[in-house]
């Protein structure tokens, strides 16, 4: 009677206890929007726009992409450059970044979009100068076989190509899924695997992606955490030292400055 | 002992409170300071910064202190997401972090000498060790963006650095790396509270480049805690930041 009792007690705290566990991270789950019960494939980058130009233009298709989707968040290109860590002429012209931002140290190697019907993928590579190795970098991080030439054989230029001028190749590539290494974005791991056909990628899907603690997501404005705010109000000044924005060497505010280190105690 | 000289362009503090002979060691700091800024000064075309911008020095011959600088950079923009710039036209400028590590090293240096209670303020950004003359952590105040009469919030800091960030003083001295002709105007101030003014002066400019989120950024990051003004005077701080509100009295001194 007491053993029937007890198991009674089992299952029912089991039972409370799954239950709690089970909602409460599908609750997170809907919150966050983006990973499903088994974390294989969470994300796909992706061009909502087709590419129309094969030209190699790549400055142009960038400029038409605003957004990537990965999974159902909208996250803006910047967002996207950051966390791939896009070489920054690459993505100069849809950012308006200036070409005096010298790319000779860009971190990241790879821009890859995908176009949603036909493939004429664009795939931009550069040798990086960072620690960090990112998993998007399709010449250093997947396995190319030996038998094929492969891209660490290309020639590592000092200066990245302008982006006027960015010839487009991918050849050298063998068909098939081919899986990062685990990169640390240091928000958290990034892996990808790419799809390779005819000899060109055609899709980056992302089997891990900093989630909650990315700082993608806290760029998006849907996972941003919640703040306290209020509003700013004068207090009375007995401190020791005053921090402010850095005082230029203007007289007055210079004295200014000096006056509030004197005002002290 | 507390002075006041003019470094870099702006007046740089500092005060000791231990009875030594601090006279020598301010003026030792007060040197390393002009020393740096011989080298980096990029308005002197006879500093190191301004012979390597025109091809007149290697990197490799240059002193130490500019590839340590430069390497920190490197690690800021990484560590930032591209949100700091140590390129301007085509030039090597890294004086956003100059200040912050020089006066980092400084007060390491002072440390080795054996001082456990001073700090150093140079601009508005502060690294403060051990406590002030009454024994108490040292009582920082942030001033008001929009009157510089005022100071808007206490905070009591002890071992930590403090710094900054604001469009307020020097007009738009920060820019957003990505869209360079926009002036950030959401937000006027940004102050990083850290474990040392280098580390809270590099992710201040960084953040404040990102506007808005630039206190979201703060908030991710483990040591460092923001209060952020933006342009209608509402502040918003991230979840730590309470705790630097409150005096803990430290009794073993």
């Amino acid at each position: 009677m007491q053993i029937f009792q007890k198991a009674k007690k089992l299952i029912l705290t089991g039972l409370v206890v799954f239950s709690f566990t089970f909602f409460s991270v599908r609750a997170r789950q809907n919150q966050l929007d983006i990973l499903p019960e088994k974390p294989r494939k969470i994300a796909r980058v992706f061009n909502p726009k087709p590419i129309t130009s094969q030209s190699g233009d790549l400055k142009q298709e960038l400029s038409d992409t605003k957004y990537v989707v990965i999974q159902s968040l909208k996250i803006p290109l910047t967002a996207v450059v950051h966390t791939l860590r896009i070489p920054y002429y690459a993505a100069t012209q849809s950012l308006k970044i200036p070409t005096y931002i010298t790319p000779t140290k860009a971190p990241v190697k790879v821009i890859v979009l995908i176009p949603t019907s036909k493939p004429a993928p664009v795939v931009k590579t550069t040798p990086t100068s960072s620690p960090v190795v990112m998993a998007t970098s399709v010449p250093t991080n997947v396995p190319v076989p030996t038998s094929l030439p492969a891209p660490t054989n290309t020639p590592v230029p000092t200066n990245p190509p302008a982006p006027t001028s960015t010839p487009i190749s991918t050849s050298g590539f063998k068909d098939g899924n081919f899986t990062g290494d685990v990169a640390d974005a240091y928000y958290g791991n990034i892996q990808v695997e790419i799809t390779i056909s005819v000899g060109r990628i055609s899709d980056v899907i992302f089997l891990q992606y900093p989630s909650d603690t990315s700082h993608s997501a806290q760029i998006n404005i849907y996972a941003m955490p919640i703040l306290k705010s209020e509003a700013i109000q004068a207090q009375n000044a007995s401190v020791d030292i005053v921090s402010g924005a850095t005082v230029s060497s203007n007289a007055f505010i210079q004295s200014l400055q000096s006056a509030l280190n004197k005002a002290k105690t | 002992m507390r002075e006041t000289r003019l470094i870099w362009d702006m007046p740089v503090t500092i005060e000791i409170v231990d009875r030594k002979n601090y006279k020598k060691s301010i003026n030792k700091v007060f040197d390393y300071f002009r020393k740096i800024d011989q080298i980096f000064n990029t308005f002197d075309p006879k500093s190191e910064i301004s012979k390597i911008n025109h091809n007149e020095l290697s990197l490799s011959s240059a002193s130490k202190e500019i590839g340590e600088v430069l390497e920190l950079s490197e690690k800021t923009k990484e560590e930032a997401f591209g949100y700091f710039e140590y390129f301007k036209d085509g030039k090597i400028d890294p004086l956003g972090i100059v200040k912050g590590w020089a006066v980092h090293n400084a007060c390491d240096d002072l440390k080795k000498e054996g001082y456990k209670n001073f700090y150093i303020e140079a601009g508005g950004d502060i690294e403060s060790a051990g406590l002030n003359e009454n024994y108490k952590p040292w009582t920082v105040g942030i001033k008001n963006p929009f009157n510089q009469m005022e100071i808007i919030k206490k905070i009591y800091l002890t071992n930590c650095g403090i710094a900054t960030s604001g469009t307020y003083i020097r007009g738009n001295h920060i820019y957003d790396p990505f869209s360079p002709e926009k002036t950030i105007n959401d937000i006027v101030s940004l102050t990083v509270i850290g474990p040392n003014i280098l580390e809270a002066d590099r992710f201040a400019t960084a953040a404040f480049a990102m506007g808005k989120n630039g206190i979201y950024f703060i908030e991710k990051i483990n040591g460092l805690e923001g209060y952020m003004i933006d342009k209608n005077g509402k502040a918003t701080y991230t979840s730590g930041f309470e705790k630097f509100l409150t005096r803990q009295d430290f009794h073993y001194l």
